[in-house]
């Protein structure tokens, strides 16, 4: 049971002293058959309970696998090289899988981007929820049903004692979104790690996910980790953000001032390129290629890219405190702007 | 004038190896030993059967050393019931069923493409012309078959061949049409219609090309049934005729003969089995190998 | 149909015209993809066409195109009727209108290297000796080094393989360039290397452009001219800071409220 596992830590009371989430110099690697490469390094998050993080990245930044290190489910050959993973205080790297698999789903749950695959699709949804509660809680059969009912209503799907026999495949896109929402929050996890959940969803049916994440965050004082490449979608949400490239953390601020003061140059370019105009109008973007793992630069990962390379940039820079927030950067931007 | 500077730097990937190379690597050096020995044994039996001096190793009778036993003194495996030595027999036949084996996968893969290809391909009533006739030819026996020719043209190499690779096409040509229907949709079939090439030019240069991995994997598995299949036709009597050797008739004649003479029975049998586990291993091997191995999805 | 001049710049007026096309899938549900769409794009105009999935965009290029049959309406392209054009006019249809493609990974064959994709279809067209001297200039042109020619696709990144699509579909100067989603499927700090490559090559090579993307934000910033298509009606039409000024239809107004914007 989770209790046996995680201290007391009532849900709906921000306990700052312990991070619902804490992710300590996090390095996961792949282990080749000669070498091994890494793939995440040096990745350092606390998450407070209640708090959502938005995790920002490209292609190759290490968000995902930062994320699935958490659940410990990094896929076969990749393993967690290095640092620590706390959840309310309990570390999870090391931790005995019959332990891990326990915590999975009840204290810390993950939705993905696409729920077909983490929906078993021969399965009805609603045996599918009940199955999980009675996994983990000691009820009976039809207590997790009326519970299973409830958290479908509560997400968002019509019909919800009816629809508990349709299979996933009979959802839309959107709808079967709620469903792994509900899945993953019926035994009302401290942590939710949601992987690009909206990416594949339309616009109009993105903001109603939105929405309802940020209602049940409410509701049960959840620490929320919201991986996501789409600036835009991060800034509704977020309310911290750290923004991720070739594998570690590259800037991390509150969401406000990230926005309005960039400090590293890749959230700047990010940024930028996120940013829509009028016609006529050159997109902004950033020069050359996302950088591939394997073929990091010694130095900052960013500099082959960067604008404000300087003499120092050959040196791996460090995560430093900055005002309010930390760089990865000798040269950062600044408040008024330039150099 | 170059409107948009190099911004692109070098590229990300490594060079792709080809696809030899991928297939003869450390990684597989048993299953290319293997074949290697397949081979080099089912070549030495097809020569010894060309090379008319050398066709007395196994067509030489000894009529006073017949059933001699493996083991024997000149004779390693023994002598079947003419005298002639077992295993020398069991290489030419070996080079029979290889041969007949290797034509017929050919055979029925090269028809297989195209009927496929065409149904998935080249519209409706194409594919509903190409679907009746592999459903017919599908249901078809490769046995009757093969009776119907040896009434017509007499059993023989030409016989079995032709019973074997006109009925084993159809199944392929079903596998090869359904590849087909999902990859005319991927777009860099799209762009080549956008770009005026004509779809018997998009057939060969886009949809064959990609359709290698399966061929090769299916082309294996066909040596490997056709090489059952011959042994069995020749065993029923209408496959290849003596004298040319063949593991089914070895196995066949012996049987007359099985409670003196276990080996000229257990002895093709056991190759036989072999050979057929070894290629089907193989084919196994080589889809694992030869899938498209999942690229990681770059956005 | 036209000649281009001595740089390769089109010279025709590249007009597209739809006559209420609509597209009905045959089968049980009989499902509306298309349901008579009408619009007359003018030379060197970019339209843009914004749509959620489902909307029938996609069904919209592919059937300008040539990819997919219309049920009914005329596509005229240069004044040929495209769809019921004879075999000797038929030929001359690729050397109009191109397309670039979303997934820059599966719009090229794998198996072909990077200078013969590019010429793929310019070798049928222009033949082999004019194709491979194109190739310099086209590589030039989309921004990568002469020695990518040799690449294969799986070596460059989606944004590299986005810009081998576009140098394809130039390298047959065509008047009329479709672009499907051409940067959804890359990372968003190279979606502008190629938004800003298709801007300048329109104006280079005068091209007219079809442009079809879920994205309003791009949209507005690359078209001149912008058709929002819902469930395969066309339910809002104009020009794009008008629409998103004021937008009349409920399902635009639905669209430009749900875009994530960033804070300022």
């Amino acid at each position: 049971m989770t209790s046996d596992l995680l201290p007391d830590v009532p849900a709906s009371s921000p306990d700052t002293a312990v991070s619902a989430l804490e992710i300590s110099s996090l390095q996961v690697s792949l282990q080749g058959r000669q070498a091994s490469t890494s793939l995440v390094t040096d990745v350092s998050l606390a998450v407070a309970p209640g708090e959502i993080v938005g995790l920002v990245g490209e292609s190759g930044s290490g968000k995902s696998l930062t994320a699935l290190a958490c659940m410990g489910l990094l896929p076969r050959g990749v393993v967690i090289a290095a640092g620590d993973v706390r959840l309310s205080g309990v570390s999870l790297v090391g931790m005995e899988r019959k332990k891990l698999r326990a915590l999975r789903g009840s204290a810390i749950s993950m939705i993905f981007q696409d729920p077909l695959t983490s929906l078993d699709p021969c399965a009805r949804i609603g045996s599918q929820i009940v199955e999980t509660i009675l996994a983990h809680r000691d009820v009976t059969a039809a207590e997790a049903r009326k519970d299973a009912v409830e958290l479908l209503d509560r997400v968002g799907i019509p019909r919800a004692t009816e629809r508990m026999r349709a299979y996933p495949h009979e959802f839309s896109g959107g709808m079967r979104q709620r469903v792994m929402i509900a899945a993953a929050l019926v035994l009302r996890p401290r942590v939710l790690i949601a992987d690009e959940p909206t990416t594949a969803l339309d616009v109009t049916t993105q903001a109603g996910i939105v929405e309802l994440v940020l209602e049940l965050r409410r509701e049960l004082g959840m620490a929320v980790v919201w991986i996501s490449h789409d600036l835009g979608l991060i800034g509704q949400l977020a309310d911290r953000v750290a923004v991720m490239y070739a594998g570690e953390v590259v800037e991390m601020a509150g969401m406000r001032d990230l926005f309005v003061t960039p400090r590293h140059p890749y959230t700047h370019g990010l940024i930028d390129s996120a940013r829509r105009g009028e016609y006529g109008e050159l997109f902004g973007f950033i020069r050359g290629n996302v950088a591939e793992p394997g073929h990091w630069p010694a130095g900052c990962r960013f500099a082959p890219r960067c604008e404000r390379v300087v003499a120092g940039c050959e040196q791996h820079p460090e995560l430093r405190p900055l005002d309010q927030a930390s760089v990865r950067c000798i040269n950062p931007m600044t408040r008024d702007g330039a150099q | 004038m170059a409107i948009a500077p190099a911004l692109t730097g070098q590229p990300v990937g490594h060079r792709e190896r080809g696809l030899l190379r991928t297939l003869i690597s450390r990684a597989n050096i048993a299953w290319v030993i293997g074949s290697l020995i397949l081979l080099s044994a089912g070549t030495v039996g097809v020569i010894i059967q060309v090379v008319p001096s050398l066709r007395h190793l196994y067509l030489n009778q000894d009529l006073e050393a017949t059933l001699k036993p493996p083991l024997s003194p000149n004779h390693l495996l023994g002598t079947d019931n003419l005298g002639r030595d077992l295993g020398w027999q069991l290489i030419a036949g070996l080079g029979t069923s290889l041969a007949i084996g290797i034509g017929v996968a050919l055979l029925s893969v090269v028809l297989g493409l195209i009927v496929g290809i065409f149904g998935g391909f080249f519209g409706r009533a194409a594919d509903a012309v190409a679907n009746v006739v592999v459903d017919v030819t599908w249901a078809f026996p490769a046995i009757l078959l093969a009776v119907v020719l040896a009434g017509w043209i007499g059993p023989s190499l030409t016989t079995v061949i032709l019973a074997l690779a006109l009925t084993n096409w159809a199944g392929f040509a079903r596998i090869v049409r359904g590849e087909v229907l999902s990859l005319r949709e991927r777009d860099f079939v799209n762009a080549a219609r956008v770009l005026g090439v004509p779809k018997v030019l998009i057939s060969v240069r886009h949809l064959a090309s990609n359709l290698v991995p399966v061929t090769i994997v299916l082309t294996v598995y066909f040596i490997a049934t056709s090489i059952i299949g011959e042994a069995g036709l020749t065993f029923l009597g209408l496959g290849v005729q003596p004298p040319m050797p063949s593991l089914g008739e070895t196995l066949s004649t012996g049987r007359e003969y099985i409670s003196e003479s276990w080996w000229p029975v257990i002895l093709p049998g056991v190759l036989l089995v072999i050979i057929v586990l070894f290629l089907n291993g193989l084919g196994d091997h080589l889809r694992g190998q030869l899938d498209p191995r999942g690229r990681v999805q770059r956005r | 149909m036209h000649q281009p001049d001595d740089e390769g710049r089109c010279t025709v007026t590249g007009i597209v015209e739809m006559n209420n096309v609509t597209k009905v899938y045959p089968g049980r549900s009989g499902a509306t993809a298309v349901d008579g769409i009408s619009c007359t794009v003018r030379q060197g105009e970019t339209l843009g066409i914004v749509g959620e999935s489902g909307s029938g965009k996609t069904t919209v290029a592919r059937m300008l195109l040539r990819l997919t049959q219309p049920t009914s309406g005329r596509i005229m392209i240069n004044g040929t009727d495209i769809w019921q054009a004879r075999r000797g006019e038929r030929k001359k249809i690729p050397r109009v209108i191109q397309a670039v493609f979303q997934d820059p990974f599966a719009s090229l064959n794998p198996r072909m290297q990077v200078g013969a994709c590019i010429c793929e279809g310019s070798n049928r067209l222009f033949g082999r000796k004019q194709a491979a001297a194109d190739l310099d200039r086209l590589l030039d042109l989309v921004g990568l080094p002469q020695r990518y020619r040799g690449y294969y696709p799986h070596e460059l990144s989606g944004g590299q393989r986005q810009r081998v699509a576009i140098a394809r579909a130039i390298a047959m100067r065509p008047a009329v360039l479709v672009a499907d989603e051409p940067v959804s499927a890359l990372d968003v700090s190279m979606q502008g290397q190629v938004l800003n490559l298709l801007i300048d090559l329109r104006e280079e090579l005068q091209l007219t452009c079809v442009f079809i993307s879920h994205d309003l934000g791009i949209v507005r910033q690359f078209c001149e001219r912008v058709f929002v298509m819902e469930r395969g009606k066309v339910v809002e039409e104009g020009n794009p800071a008008q629409i998103f000024s004021s937008a009349k239809h409920e399902y635009t107004k639905s669209l430009l409220a749900a875009i994530p914007r960033i804070p300022a």
